[in-house]
């Protein structure tokens, strides 16, 4: 009888401990498009809804106002110093299978410093997202899960002067976009994208 | 053949794949264990209610904005499993009906709060994550992997050190009350193990095919083996071999990882009929 009283008691502290918790979603940090996605879906019922904090569908009060096709590149303030051996790294998502790409994209959004100074390539759904009435536009490679009831993505800025939309694809359409891990602040938030980057193929 | 060689050894760099792997084969191996238990106790549709309860608990700890969701899920986990595996025999609505009306309860409820009370935008995805599994296992942490390392090492202990309890209690309870067992006692603690590893398990199918991982592989292992051992024991090996079978094709051929692996474990389970016709014949 004790030893299936201590049993147990081992049992419940182990999984009280365990953050092993069922259905775990994505973490909804500042890099996580699905985060993005999910204030921006609600921008589109009040444009005039205070932005929240982990997210960028509005710009930064204190950074210059571009109007709403202007590229964003000039917004970009790297803080975290990329890892040297990073550098030159690239991390290639093309080649992977789309349960690989959804893992991947979710571990940069969780793990992002491990990550920042590679190039990443990665193909998926062009997104644009943020305040479309009043801000900055923002661009996205989405990639949904097997299942595709989760998405998850990243922000890219496109390298030099580009005007939306005449520079840049439908919304929807598939595209491959290659660029290197940064990280940004705005509005008292960090953020992840892929900075100079340049869509490869549509 | 090589290049499937080749591609495995790439996706082996990544660590959330040799996480996946160690913790699909310790939860694989713990719920097909304690799966030849709940289908000789007659419990064999208990893992799918008490997924269902687990969902409506995380639902409200979604709502509550809560950081770290597993205790309250696991609290009421346990609270239900205790209630269903103890108090079911005494209770007024018996077995299958309080299940029923427990589980069904439970994913309506937890829905229902979800759409009402949800911050997140996205509750499609947050509902078809937490029932199918998606890719859920293939994000977890290294803290997370050590947790299924420690709660497998105790599980498994559990289970050799009170091996015979186990069988006695499985079989006969009246027999063994009547040893002077403590027979109470021990399915409150299958109970909370079983309400555990079905929390645990969430991760790696979700909770509408949490069923298939504890009832398949020991189902199979009843198509060939008869001793209690020998199933158990098979059991365990077919259940690890369709977890790692299951999440390896998820990552190269991009499909669910859960739903893979219930697809794997069904073909065991043809496998195993098959096998066991042959055998029966062999020795008729």
């Amino acid at each position: 009888m004790r030893k299936v009283i201590y049993a147990l008691a081992l049992c419940l502290v182990a999984a009280a401990l365990s953050g092993c918790a069922g259905g775990q979603q994505p973490p909804k940090t500042a890099g996580s498009v699905q985060a993005i996605l999910d204030a921006a879906e609600k921008d589109t019922t009040s444009d005039t809804a205070s932005k929240p904090e982990t997210t960028t569908d509005a710009p930064a009060s204190d950074a210059p106002a571009p109007s709403s096709n202007t590229d964003t590149t000039g917004d970009v303030l790297p803080q975290t110093q990329p890892k040297p051996e990073n550098i030159g790294k690239t991390v290639d998502l093309t080649t992977m299978s789309s349960t690989m790409v959804y893992a991947e994209v979710f571990s940069m959004t969780r793990f992002p410093e491990d990550y920042l100074g590679k190039t990443i390539t990665m193909r998926g759904q062009f997104t644009v997202y943020g305040n479309t009435k009043s801000g900055t536009p923002y661009f996205a490679v989405v990639i949904a899960d097997a299942t595709a009831c989760c998405s998850q993505g990243i922000e890219f800025v496109l390298a030099g002067e580009h005007t939306y939309p005449d520079d840049y694809p439908k919304e929807g359409d598939e595209i491959t976009v290659t660029g290197q891990y940064q990280s940004y602040e705005e509005s008292g938030g960090v953020y992840y994208h892929l900075a100079d980057a340049e869509i490869v193929s549509e | 053949m090589y290049e499937i060689v080749q591609k495995l050894g790439q996706y082996w760099q990544y660590p959330f794949v040799r996480y996946a792997l160690i913790a699909g084969v310790l939860i694989a191996l713990c719920s097909s264990l304690l799966g030849v238990i709940l289908v000789l106790k007659r419990f064999s549709y208990i893992g799918d209610g008490l997924s269902h309860i687990a969902f409506g608990a995380m639902a409200v700890a979604a709502v509550m904005n809560l950081t770290n969701n597993m205790p309250l899920v696991l609290l009421v986990t346990i609270l239900c499993a205790v209630l269903l595996l103890r108090g079911g025999q005494n209770a007024k609505i018996k077995g299958d009906a309080a299940l029923a009306m427990i589980s069904v309860g439970s994913l309506a409820i937890g829905y229902l709060i979800m759409n009402l009370f949800s911050t997140s935008a996205n509750i499609s995805g947050d509902v078809c994550s937490t029932l199918f599994g998606s890719t859920s296992i293939l994000t977890l942490s290294a803290y997370d992997v050590w947790a299924c390392v420690i709660l497998s090492i105790i599980v498994v202990v559990a289970f050799i050190v009170l091996y015979h309890k186990i069988f006695a209690v499985t079989f006969d309870e009246t027999f063994a009350k009547a040893t002077g067992m403590k027979v109470e006692a021990y399915n409150l603690f299958l109970a909370v193990l079983t309400a555990v590893i079905i929390v645990l398990a969430m991760n790696l199918v979700g909770s509408l095919l949490i069923s298939a991982l504890v009832i398949f592989p020991a189902v199979s292992a009843m198509r060939v083996f008869r001793s209690f051992k020998a199933v158990m024991l098979c059991a365990a090996v077919i259940s690890v071999i369709c977890a790692v079978l299951g999440i390896l094709t998820s990552i190269l051929a991009g499909t669910p990882v859960g739903s893979t692996i219930v697809v794997v474990n069904i073909v065991m389970l043809i496998v195993f009929a098959v096998l066991g016709k042959v055998s029966e014949g062999a020795r008729a």
